[in-house]
């Protein structure tokens, strides 16, 4: 999609102004034309399967790789002309970070916060991180969690306008991630904005007050979670568990209040704002068709289905090649 | 101060160096052994007896009196030919003598000095009467192997450390992302480098006192010319294989890839340079471009300050040869160099 952005009257000093982002690699375009704004205390998550082109995007607006084409503003500065001008002011956790493995957690800290003119003091680093306990651990001694914790203390280091998170929690386990999460919270509540890639869908749901989903290099929906769920699947969806006979998605389709069916193996969802309708009817055709059902289940419509309708896919299915 | 970023950046260098204790026994252990193995093995050898084997015969025993009138001599006897044989294939005999007084057999291997040697002291105890000659023997420090092996030593460990030392961390901290980290800071890329080359001069300057100090107090190896000369040209050598480590790991993300890389670099260098021993038998149009590696220039320049009591003014070359280097090899490797 490249619906223009409305305009804004400081479009030239937004954390993110990119237009017409082209990156290509050989003969295929890994970014292949993405606009994207963010405005100040905004938490902005791309999503998509791996390898649909979020972190090569947020590796342009660092300044690290050069565009193909198209322009990429971050504060109202240009990318990758003003690259070091743009590092003092923003910052950045890159996916599986590796930090000096020798060194400790507060040695870390006091290295990272020794390129930035101002920001907090290592304690307050520390501590905001809730990492004070392992301050003279070395890091190849931490655990994922805290080591994440640790690049995010480096990410803040020189209190950044703009802080850019690539698959914060990838690798981690549910209690890391949520601790992790916290921390980000912390951050948006102080009014930092962030803006961060990631292909779950929860943490994009529980983060990010605006999601860009991303597949194959372009924007393929944007908007709130709630607002993106809605608008392309429903509130819920019905799940179906075909165990003998045949229900096409089409017959599906056609079933009253039904908004998407997609046929994952052999289990149909049916996104609907009316489920229990929809079950009911659902019902009455398996039993006209001779079609038994085995598990069916109502749950909340989440943003693995909004994928699943816009790309066809699921999110951890990737990019097909 | 502590909190300048160059500051900062070379505390991470000495850290990580100490923590890791390999890295601490290659640096300064390794340099020390093969001081200590070299300087045993190739020891001035004072009043060994050269030995000898006269075989059994009619003549045998007044061969061996005439023989044994030189008391460098060690003189045992074989029974029969397959057995003097054998003992010279083991080295426990330089030559064989056999036959008559009137026509004594001497066998000898023309191609070893040490056999050749054996074969004059024998002809000159074999004729009646031999000449008297006072002997001088020349024992000084300075002419001793252990010597010209050392400035050898110390060139190959200041390019083994600054090669390796620089290729290794640079190309690591690639592979794993910290580069690409380190990108999107404000930090300064002259600091990052500056810092690698200031742990080195140090990691250099320490390693240097270890292996003269060890080489003076074992062997009594000295340095004749001034020892600000003999620094000065270290750290010369530092700058230019830092610069040329910095060029070899300035593109690659593979330590395997760098590994060849340094490996073929200094392998070379070892080889070509005359670290073990001298260069003059390379022809002399090969030694104008040996002349021009960083090794030969270091190592020469280190031996004319060591050996000849020469000063820096007297060593142009080396100097230029140095600085070229650096500047080179430092230019191109910045220029060139990946961050990600």
């Amino acid at each position: 999609m490249t619906t223009p952005a409305p305009p804004r009257l400081d479009d030239s000093s937004l954390p993110v102004r990119v237009r017409g982002l082209l990156k290509r690699y050989g003969d295929r375009n890994v970014v292949d034309g993405i606009d994207l704004d963010v405005v100040h205390g905004e938490t902005v998550g791309l999503l998509g399967p791996n390898g649909a082109g979020k972190t090569t995007t947020l590796e342009m607006i660092q300044g690290l790789t050069t565009p193909t084409a198209g322009s990429v503003r971050v504060l109202g500065l240009e990318q990758p002309r003003d690259r070091e001008a743009v590092a003092a002011r923003i910052g950045v956790a890159l996916q599986e970070t590796s930090l000096p493995d020798k060194l400790t957690a507060l040695e870390t800290i006091t290295l990272f916060r020794s390129f930035y003119a101002r920001g907090p003091d290592e304690a307050t680093l520390l501590r905001d991180m809730h990492l004070e306990a392992h301050a003279s651990t070395l890091v190849r001694a931490l655990s994922g969690g805290e080591r994440q914790r640790l690049a995010l203390a480096c990410a803040l280091a020189g209190d950044p306008e703009l802080v850019i998170l690539d698959e914060p929690t990838t690798g981690l386990d549910p209690e890391a991630r949520h601790r992790l999460w916290d921390r980000i919270e912390a951050l948006a509540d102080k009014g930092t904005t962030v803006l961060l890639t990631t292909h779950f869908m929860d943490e994009a749901t529980r983060l990010c007050d605006r999601i860009v989903v991303i597949d194959r290099g372009r924007i393929i929906a944007e908007g709130a979670p709630e607002t993106l769920v809605t608008a392309h699947v429903g509130s819920h969806v019905v799940e179906l568990e075909i165990t003998r006979g045949a229900l096409s998605v089409e017959d599906a389709q056609a079933i009253v209040s039904v908004r998407v069916a997609r046929l994952v193996g052999r289990t149909l969802r049916l996104g609907t704002d009316h489920a229990d309708d929809v079950l009911a009817r659902a019902r009455e055709l398996a039993s006209t068709k001779e079609i038994t059902l085995g598990r069916v289940a109502i749950t909340p419509a989440t943003l693995e289905d909004v994928f699943l309708v816009l790309a066809g896919r699921g999110l951890g299915e990737g990019e097909p090649r | 101060m502590m909190r300048h970023p160059l500051v900062q950046l070379l505390l991470v260098r000495l850290r990580t160096f100490q923590r890791e204790p390999e890295a601490l026994f290659w640096t300064f252990g390794f340099p020390l052994v093969l001081t200590l193995v070299l300087g045993i093995a190739f020891r001035p050898v004072e009043g060994e007896p050269i030995p000898i084997v006269v075989i059994e015969g009619p003549d045998a025993d007044e061969i061996t009196a005439r023989l044994e009138r030189d008391e460098d001599l060690a003189i045992r006897r074989a029974t029969d030919a397959s057995e003097a044989r054998r003992l010279f294939i083991r080295g426990g005999a330089l030559a064989i003598v056999e036959g008559s007084t009137e026509r004594p057999v001497l066998h000898t291997d023309p191609t070893r000095p040490e056999s050749r040697l054996a074969h004059a002291r024998v002809e000159r105890a074999l004729i009646d009467a031999p000449l008297a000659i006072e002997d001088a023997p020349m024992r000084e420090p300075g002419t001793r192997y252990v010597d010209f092996v050392v400035p050898g030593l110390v060139g190959m460990n200041v390019m083994t450390v600054c090669l390796w030392g620089i290729g290794w961390n640079v190309v690591e901290s690639r592979s794993k992302k910290l580069l690409r980290r380190l990108a999107v800071t404000p930090m300064k890329r002259r600091h990052y480098l500056g810092a690698f080359l200031l742990a080195h001069v140090l990691l250099v300057l320490v390693t240097l006192a270890v292996v003269l100090g060890f080489a003076w107090a074992s062997f009594g190896v000295g340095v004749e010319g001034r020892a600000i000369d003999y620094v000065v040209i270290v750290l010369l050598g530092c700058l230019a294989f830092s610069a040329m480590g910095v060029l070899l790991a300035s593109r690659t993300d593979n330590v395997e890839v760098l590994s060849g890389m340094v490996n073929a670099a200094s392998l070379l260098q070892l080889v070509a340079s005359g670290v073990f021993f001298s260069t003059s038998r390379f022809p002399e149009w090969a030694l104008v471009v040996l002349r021009g590696l960083p090794l030969t220039a270091l190592v020469d320049a280190l031996r004319a300050i060591a050996l000849e009591g020469r000063g820096l003014t007297q060593l142009p070359v080396e100097v230029a040869v140095l600085t070229a280097w650096t500047i080179l090899a430092g230019a191109i490797g910045v220029r060139i160099f990946r961050w990600s």
